[in-house]
């Protein structure tokens, strides 16, 4: 059995607006093992972000409340550290890269300094050892020509070196958990490539697991082991990337993997959409929040969500009554539509 | 499709987009040509900065062009006479991006949506006006307690719907989307690219889809052009650019794109290519590509490659073309 490195129990998050409370995540639990790399999709305003947010204490105090759950992390349950004890993780033990490289990097400071200026808070280095542990950091992510490159200002460097300098700050400490919020969605795909390629490498050169957040289910494909995917603040199916591409048992997945068309197949006729739109999570329905999108919606889905139910497979579940036993028994398995044989 | 699309609705000659900049002439559109056909659809792909929302603008009469024509209906669109170019405004739209940045947030959307009619004096009187709205927002999936919301209270899709009327509004003959769908969730842009399919089935206008998003493009092009750093490399039928491409560029860019399928994408030979596209300004010599390009040889680097047909109505702009 793999070693949790970060388990998150019944998480319940919720944000008080004018309108009312936004119950912007509902019940997650997840872990990640040492050395892995898991991805969580879902479509903007699903709680991904707010959810890995939480966990690296960065949800602003005032409005934004954790209002059950934990998430143990070293042994420790980050969600009741202290603001000091926090700030001594974060950078460190815990990282995160941002979406867009521009707007989090300090633009008038050289980003070699910005480098090592994580370095030199967790560490009682000289400058001049932290400024060689950027070096080797940046060879590590192949920025050309370093030397030169950390006495630039963001400015000006590229997109794709931006990113790579915001990799390598979240890198310097050799933290054990990184998180990557959308890493490639502002790149160009040549961009993202090397961008994925290098994420993918570092499995193999750092012991660093990584917790990708995405909604592109191709950069998902490309790099993860492990597989969550979330709607309207929960998540309705987890399990092994195999499994989850391969023989998804939850409606919301099929759509989500058929509205994304693919690149070596062409559909001559309409492309799979999923009708409607996601609830207001202000107040959420009562059952499953896909249920009004659902086209195999029973009744009982309007009055009640179930909890993960294990499939055969190891690590898979999926939150949905067809995958109920009982449904399963009177009426078989139901497959993703057209992938029947199971692929 | 099922009609020809043989008369040709918009040419572009040699086209040249310039930008003075600080360091220089920024070369946005170096010399592309292209022709769009009534009712076609040809997408319009490339990463940031290779010119290709440039040159959906220059065809807009938005910005003038440093060289070459924009032929509409055969006519310069720069020797318009006054009552040309109007009409030009109104049988060339626009869908943009941002569907949140487009709109007016504080007009409702009706009004909005008839503000372009209303310019063109397209309607009777009040009542054929309020009709007129109520048709277009029906025709995608909107309905008539739409149109005294304001675009705060719609959702990213609903607000690209809301544009896609307005494009509709003047029945232009042609519309240049310009990332359409880039700013929307996975599902939803499944929906607006259906829409917009539709729309043409019905209303036989031309798309000019900009895109950079090459899995989508194949699901709605005719036509599909490569674009790199101001110029068009590929040019072909859309399955041909996916089945039998020929510029290495195109190459790398497809096989740059992940498939969501963990099997397919182990098993898959990839292109990853190095360095990051070259500044517009102080163009290399040569082919434009050649200082990223794996097969790049003597003679791509000393001279630029011109379009040339390899095929019927495929053409390549690469020495090493066959």
């Amino acid at each position: 059995m793999a070693e949790k490195i970060l388990d998150v129990k019944n998480l319940v998050v919720t944000f008080d607006t004018y309108q009312g409370s936004v119950q912007a995540v509902r019940d997650v639990s997840f872990h990640v093992n040492k050395r892995e790399t898991v991805g969580i999709v879902g479509e903007s305003g699903c709680g991904k972000s707010v959810t890995i947010r939480t966990v690296m204490g960065l949800n602003p105090k005032s409005n934004g409340s954790v209002k059950g759950g934990q998430a143990f992390f070293e042994g420790r349950d980050v969600l009741r550290l202290s603001e000091k004890e926090i700030r001594d993780i974060l950078g460190n033990r815990m990282s995160m890269i941002f979406q867009d490289p521009f707007t989090f990097l300090n633009p008038t400071m050289q980003v070699g300094k910005q480098i090592t200026e994580v370095y030199l808070r967790h560490h009682k280095v000289s400058r001049k050892e932290a400024e060689e542990k950027a070096l080797s950091i940046l060879r590590l992510i192949s920025l050309p020509n370093p030397e030169q490159n950390m006495k630039r200002y963001p400015h000006q460097l590229s997109g794709g070196m931006r990113q790579r300098v915001m990799i390598a700050m979240a890198l310097i400490c050799e933290p054990a958990v990184l998180f990557a919020d959308e890493p490639t969605t502002a790149l160009d795909v040549t961009i993202q490539a090397q961008i994925i390629d290098l994420m993918n490498s570092l499995k193999e050169k750092t012991d660093t697991s990584i917790v990708l957040i995405t909604h592109d289910m191709g950069v998902v494909a490309k790099m993860v082991d492990r597989l969550y995917v979330m709607y309207a603040g929960k998540i309705v199916e987890q399990g092994d990337a195999d499994a989850m591409f391969h023989r998804p048992r939850h409606p919301y997945t099929w759509g989500l993997l058929d509205s994304v068309p693919r690149l070596d197949e062409r559909t001559k006729e309409e492309l799979h959409s999923i009708p409607g739109m996601p609830p207001d999570l202000i107040a959420p329905p009562e059952g499953c929040p896909f249920a009004a999108r659902c086209r195999y919606a029973m009744k009982i889905c309007q009055r009640q969500m179930p909890d993960a139910i294990p499939l055969e497979e190891e690590g898979h579940a999926a939150a949905c009554w067809l995958c109920h036993p009982e449904y399963v028994k009177q009426y078989g398995v139901t497959r993703r539509e057209g992938k029947e044989n199971g692929q | 499709m099922d009609n020809e699309h043989s008369k040709t609705l918009l040419e572009l000659k040699d086209v040249k987009t310039f930008f003075k900049v600080s360091g220089g002439i920024l070369k946005a559109v170096n010399g592309v040509s292209l022709t769009i056909h009534e009712g076609e659809t040809i997408g319009l792909v490339g990463e940031s900065g290779c010119g290709k929302s440039t040159l959906g603008k220059t065809i807009l009469r938005l910005i003038r062009p440093a060289g070459g024509q924009v032929l509409f209906d055969g006519k310069d669109i720069w020797e318009f006479n006054r009552a040309e170019k109007k009409a030009y405004t109104r049988q060339v739209q626009m869908i943009f991006q941002d569907p949140y940045a487009c709109l007016d947030p504080l007009s409702v959307i009706g009004d909005t949506v008839a503000e372009g009619m209303d310019i063109h004096r397209m309607y009777a009187d009040k009542q054929a006006r309020g009709k007129e709205i109520l048709r277009l927002l029906n025709d995608v999936g909107l309905n008539e307690s739409h149109a005294n919301r304001f675009p705060h209270e719609f959702s990213g899709g609903q607000r690209q719907r809301v544009g896609i009327s307005r494009a509709l509004s003047l029945k232009p003959r042609l519309i240049v989307c310009d990332e359409p769908i880039s700013a929307l969730d996975v599902s939803i842009q499944a929906q607006v690219v259906n829409l917009l399919k539709r729309l043409q089935r019905e209303m036989g206008m031309a798309y000019l889809f900009i895109t950079h998003d090459l899995s989508m493009v194949r699901q709605i092009s005719d036509r599909i052009a490569v674009m790199y750093l101001g110029n068009i490399v590929e040019i072909a039928d859309s399955e041909d650019i996916y089945l039998s491409n020929k510029h290495p560029y195109t190459q790398a860019l497809l096989s740059a794109i992940p498939i969501a399928d963990p099997t397919v994408e182990k098993n898959r030979e990839r292109i990853v290519l190095s360095g990051d596209v070259p500044s517009p300004v102080n163009l290399p010599k040569g082919c434009a590509f050649a200082g990223r390009c794996p097969r790049a040889c003597e003679q791509c680097r000393a001279e630029a490659p011109a379009l040339r047909e390899i095929e019927p109505g495929h053409q390549v702009a690469c020495h090493l073309a066959e």
